[in-house]
């Protein structure tokens, strides 16, 4: 019997979601860099239609890019579950907070395929309207990605390994990183500057800040499973 | 005992208040702004100093963090002090 | 001088103390360097409106900053005196200590409270003008840390009763007085910068 059957397969998930997004719904679907806040609906329009193709493609790759979110979720709620010795609250926590999190990566790309299906024949406020919907429930959201982080750390934390499964430093930044969305809050409350969805720190730091979680825990990830099935092995050699 | 242990902090919260007096009364009746700020700003650094070293005993960090807090605090009372006298021109 | 901290503050043979500790600091330095962060892109963002800046920063009240900078300095203190006195494994005199600086504390957020609801009584929003969002981005996120900070420190002086127990228990407690007792510390450290560029620079 091997409980570990499959997860490192399936935690190469993290990896293709974290490169899949960056190429479909960044670079394909033109938000990054994003359009400006600022955009009067007339000029939005304009580039919508001008690179309605690309974002099309873009987001109907994204859609399915996206549930490998989720996948990643399952299997560090499995490395989790090596860890809780009371209950599994903290794995169950982090397992919803990845699958609402994955609907918050596919949802809005139904929003803005719906800006990019007819830019042309479309009203240029009702386009701009389908626009900001997709990034508000996009940015907007975040409590459900923070619940997520916030499982992860508290649960890794808890590790009594002289060697923890996932180091505590990784810890504090993911929640640090879950922490920091709140920041998000104050986009639907202005229309420029560095709060704005488009803005210094509301678009690039944040959007940095969550890919780097993505890169860093899925290499620590990666290094605990290792280490469960170690301990695994060792434990068989000797038995 | 307890006095012992007791007495660096609070030498440290004392002169914090003494300094936080000195800063706010600066602000408030220096006329001489661009003097003004710069001392406003480094006794910010310096009262940033004292928590760091006298209650969170950065002294005993390693060597990496100490670094990073002393470079972190003579950026946020530095660099303001620069941006405000680069507004003027 | 004071004299730096006796042997008394790192002297617990406990090895996963020393690996735990530092790294609450990785957090501590994330957060610090957005706030860092947040206050560079404030002035860089005044740099094209800094009469304007200032004439917003007039309409705040130093006084209400100043006063809470005094409260933020004396909590950290009587936090930092219970840290001290809790490495030394007087469990309960800490938690007395920490009860102080719970009080001591709550005198922040009231004031914190009664300021805004002030500005916003005066029509003063978030939506005012750039430097009224800068300031309840701030001040806002500022509180968020210093609600968390509250609650962190009325676990560690209440919390499990059974902590003197067993080295065990009173190992994991100093870990998390340890921890817990660096968190009040930054948001007091924050503080006296958020103090200063908000309320002073410009006043």
């Amino acid at each position: 019997m091997n409980p570990y059957r499959y997860l490192k397969a399936l935690a190469w998930s993290g990896p293709i979601l974290l490169v899949g997004t960056i190429l479909c719904w960044g670079v394909l679907g033109h938000n990054i860099p994003p359009y400006s806040t600022a955009l009067e609906a007339e000029a939005l329009a304009a580039l919508v239609r001008e690179q309605a193709l690309s974002i099309r493609i873009g987001m109907v790759l994204q859609m399915p890019v996206s549930v490998f979110y989720f996948v990643w979720g399952v299997v560090i709620s499995k490395v989790m579950q090596t860890l809780e010795r009371d209950n599994d609250v903290l794995s169950t926590l982090q397992l919803w907070g990845a699958g609402f999190t994955t609907l918050v990566l596919v949802i809005p790309c139904a929003a803005w395929l719906t800006v990019a299906y007819r830019p042309d024949i479309m009203e240029p406020r009702m386009l701009q309207m389908f626009h900001d919907f997709g990034w508000f429930f996009f940015d907007v959201a975040y409590s459900l990605t923070t619940m997520q982080f916030l499982a992860i750390g508290i649960c890794f934390l808890s590790d009594e390994r002289e060697e923890p499964l996932v180091a505590a430093w990784v810890c504090w930044f993911v929640m640090f990183v879950g922490v920091s969305f709140a920041l998000l809050s104050l986009m639907p409350l202005v229309y420029d500057g560095p709060f704005s969805r488009a803005g210094l720190l509301n678009f690039w730091v944040e959007f940095t800040l969550f890919f780097l979680m993505m890169l860093v825990f899925s290499i620590a990830l990666f290094k605990a499973i290792n280490k469960l099935e170690a301990e695994r092995h060792a434990a068989q050699s000797r038995a | 005992m307890s006095e012992s242990l007791a007495r660096a902090p609070r030498n440290a919260w004392i002169l914090l208040l003494l300094i936080s007096v000195a800063s706010f009364t600066v602000a408030e009746y220096l006329g001489e702004r661009h003097v003004a700020i710069a001392i406003i700003m480094l006794i910010a650094g310096i009262k940033a100093g004292i928590v760091l070293f006298r209650f969170m005993d950065l002294g005993e960090a390693p060597r990496g963090i100490r670094v990073y807090f002393l470079l972190w605090t003579a950026v946020c009372s530095g660099v303001p002090i620069g941006l405000w006298w680069l507004a003027l021109v | 001088m004071p004299p730096s901290p006796g042997p008394e503050a790192g002297s617990t043979g406990n090895p996963r103390r020393r690996t735990r500790t530092p790294a609450i600091w990785i957090f501590l330095a994330l957060d610090c360097a957005s706030f860092g962060l947040f206050f560079q892109v404030f002035m860089v963002e005044r740099l094209d409106q800094a009469a304007f800046f200032d004439a917003s920063a007039r309409q705040l009240d130093a006084r209400l900053g100043f006063a809470n900078a005094c409260i933020l300095i004396t909590s950290s203190w009587l936090v930092a005196w219970a840290t001290r006195v809790g490495m030394a494994g007087r469990v309960a005199e800490a938690r007395r200590l920490l009860w102080a600086a719970l009080v001591v504390g709550a005198f922040f957020g009231v004031i914190k409270i009664w300021e805004y609801a002030e500005k916003i009584g005066e029509g003063i929003t978030v939506a005012a003008n750039d430097f009224f969002v800068f300031y309840f981005a701030l001040t806002g996120l500022h509180l968020l840390h210093y609600v968390a900070g509250m609650i962190l420190l009325a676990v560690l002086a209440t919390g499990p009763a059974r902590i003197g127990d067993t080295a065990e228990n009173l190992a994991r407690y100093k870990i998390w007085l340890t921890g817990g007792g660096l968190y009040w510390h930054m948001v007091d450290l924050l503080w006296i910068f958020i103090f200063s560029i908000l309320y002073l620079v410009g006043a």
